[in-house]
């Protein structure tokens, strides 16, 4: 069974290389792992915990990204992602339980 | 947190595997694919746990050389002595609970053609793909006379662990009135504004314990990361104590002397009471060995699946890659160790890799109240070259009060307590 595993993934990856058939947009689940770097609520970070709402979150990374609400870096962030990004965000950050939040 | 292609792609996929006469591989076999991860430091680490929580399905062991893992993030404040080497170690513990089967030996051989791995004591791993995140190795012999001998004397402590604590040690020891010298490396190299971070701590303890001691920077650069911020922070913090050479100024360190403890440039020699050479570096001896950086010091990748551009099925991540405009950082590479998981997850699924996009955020400390920061939003465009999203990111603000820069001190510390708990808690 192993060696036909090995023959599979060598298949596999001729196929992939050079130029990787990617999907055109970015999975919300892959956007939302990039914010638990800062945003993983362990006791005593002074960094805040992402919220549970996501029309609340939403209206945040909105209002970070026009400059509306001050912040340290998140009106930086906010700015690299699109409305469609920050909706899908905003719904993958509050559908997590709270043993994916750590 | 499964699920991230939608159907359209899939059929994409299928079209493509079609066209090419493949099949695709039966689900059967993905029971049991086997991933090995090397390196468990900030890329290593979270391309594994990721994994093992995107797609439980795949078996994954992670070979570690050392038994625990000291961060270079946060390295500095004990030089500066405001934390302790016990900060910043790490266990292994939570990715074996995990589920992650941890090995702790170093790797010595990668054969891309059998897919198979080599330890130390001749054991071989196989694998359906591979993920190497070996940090750097300093470039010996670079640097005229800097050799692991000479780096017993002038530490670079550009690794964290005994050369960190050997740096602190000769701090604690120097006489006031002393002069510290710190040679910083042209690009590219590990966390681009990291020497600076360190001066600024060294100047730190030095204004508090021995104020008549001054820090040289010898650069083999013309400007650097945050300079800005931190030549205002200087200016404000330790007046007169950091001295900043450029290379155009004849910065560059080219010889050291470890036995006269002095360094050479190109139009003068210095003499220090405590040498901290950052020599040139190149990505870990294993990567280079396997010809994985075909020849040159750092290995090229498809940014979007980090997949070698030299050896398929062996995906590269962090300080060893050329990583376009992502810098070689702790947080960069444990980004790309995210995105490395969902690649794989897909591409063993038969299924097309989600697109990715990451973020980098470097916080240095000036002080323990005064935090500046980095950050930046990334794509990766067509060819696969990783890109910077143009009208976001930015460094921290020239003008701001004290209150911020201490908020920015405790968002350096808040991140580092984050990240490490991602990968180690
Ligand atoms: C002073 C300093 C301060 C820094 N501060 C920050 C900061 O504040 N924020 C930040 O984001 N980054 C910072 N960095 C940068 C950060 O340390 C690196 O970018 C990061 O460690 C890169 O991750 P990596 O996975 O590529 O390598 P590493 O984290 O170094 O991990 C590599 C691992 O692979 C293992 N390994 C190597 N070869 C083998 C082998 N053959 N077999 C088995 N195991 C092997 C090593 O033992 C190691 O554990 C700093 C760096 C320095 C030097």
């Amino acid at each position: 069974m192993l060696k036909h595993m090995g023959l599979w993934a060598t298949f596999a990856v001729g196929l992939w290389a050079g130029s990787p058939i990617m999907a055109d947009e970015t999975a919300p689940q892959l956007l939302a792992s990039q914010c638990l770097a800062c945003h993983n609520p362990v006791k005593g970070n002074a960094i805040p915990r992402l919220g549970t709402d996501a029309e609340r979150i939403k209206t945040m990374l909105l209002a970070f990204r026009a400059d509306t609400m001050p912040s340290t870096i998140m009106g930086k962030l906010a700015k690299g992602y699109t409305d469609a990004e920050i909706d899908a965000l905003a719904a993958e950050i509050a559908s997590w339980g709270e043993g994916e939040r750590k | 947190m499964t699920g991230p292609i939608n159907r359209r792609d899939t059929l994409r996929l299928a079209g493509a595997a079609a066209l090419t006469g493949l099949l695709v591989r039966p689900s059967w076999a993905q029971a049991s694919a086997k991933v090995v991860v090397i390196g468990a430091g900030y890329g290593g680490a979270a391309c594994a746990r990721y994994l093992r929580r995107i797609a439980p399905e795949i078996e994954v062991t992670l070979v570690e050389q050392n038994s625990s893992f000291v961060t270079c993030p946060f390295s500095n404040t004990v030089l500066g002595g405001i934390g302790d080497m016990t900060d910043i170690t790490f266990g292994f513990d939570a990715l074996a609970a995990d589920g992650i089967t941890l090995i702790t030996a170093r790797a010595e051989g990668i054969d891309p053609a059998s897919r198979t791995v080599t330890l130390a004591d001749g054991t071989t791993l196989s694998y359906d793909r591979l993920v190497v995140s070996p940090g750097i190795d300093i470039k010996y012999g670079a640097i005229d006379g800097y050799d692991e001998a000479a780096a017993e004397i002038m530490p670079h402590a550009w690794k964290a662990g005994p050369q960190t604590a050997l740096l602190r040690a000769q701090l604690e020891a120097m006489d006031d009135g002393g002069t510290v010298i710190i040679a910083a490396p042209g690009n590219p190299y590990r966390c681009p504004p990291g020497p600076y971070e360190r001066a600024s701590l060294i100047a730190g303890y030095l204004a508090a314990s021995k104020p008549k001691s001054k820090v040289i920077i010898l650069d083999a650069k013309d400007t650097f990361s945050k300079q800005a911020l931190f030549t205002a922070a200087w200016e404000e913090l330790y007046p007169g104590m950091i001295e900043w050479v450029s290379f155009a100024d004849g910065g560059e360190v080219t010889a050291v002397d470890p036995a006269g403890m002095t360094v050479e440039t190109l139009f003068d020699s210095y003499g220090g009471d405590v040498i901290n050479i950052i020599p040139p570096q190149r990505a870990g001896s294993l990567v280079i060995a396997a010809g994985l950086s075909n020849g040159g010091d750092w290995c090229e990748v498809d940014g979007g699946t980090f997949e070698s551009r030299v050896a398929p099925g062996i995906h590269l991540l962090g300080d060893a890659i050329m990583s376009g405009d992502m810098p070689k950082s702790g947080f960069s590479a444990s980004a790309q160790g995210r995105v490395c998981a969902y690649a794989i997850a897909a591409l063993l699924r038969d299924q097309a890799p989600p697109s990715p996009s990451m973020i980098n955020t470097c916080y240095s400390l000036v002080a323990a109240d005064y935090g500046i920061a980095v950050s930046d939003v990334f794509r990766v465009d067509a060819t696969g070259a990783i890109k910077k999203v143009d009208g976001a990111g930015g460094v921290s603000p020239l003008a701001a009060d004290r209150a911020f820069r201490q908020d920015e001190a405790n968002y350096a510390r808040g991140q580092y307590q984050s990240l490490t708990a991602d990968l180690f808690g």
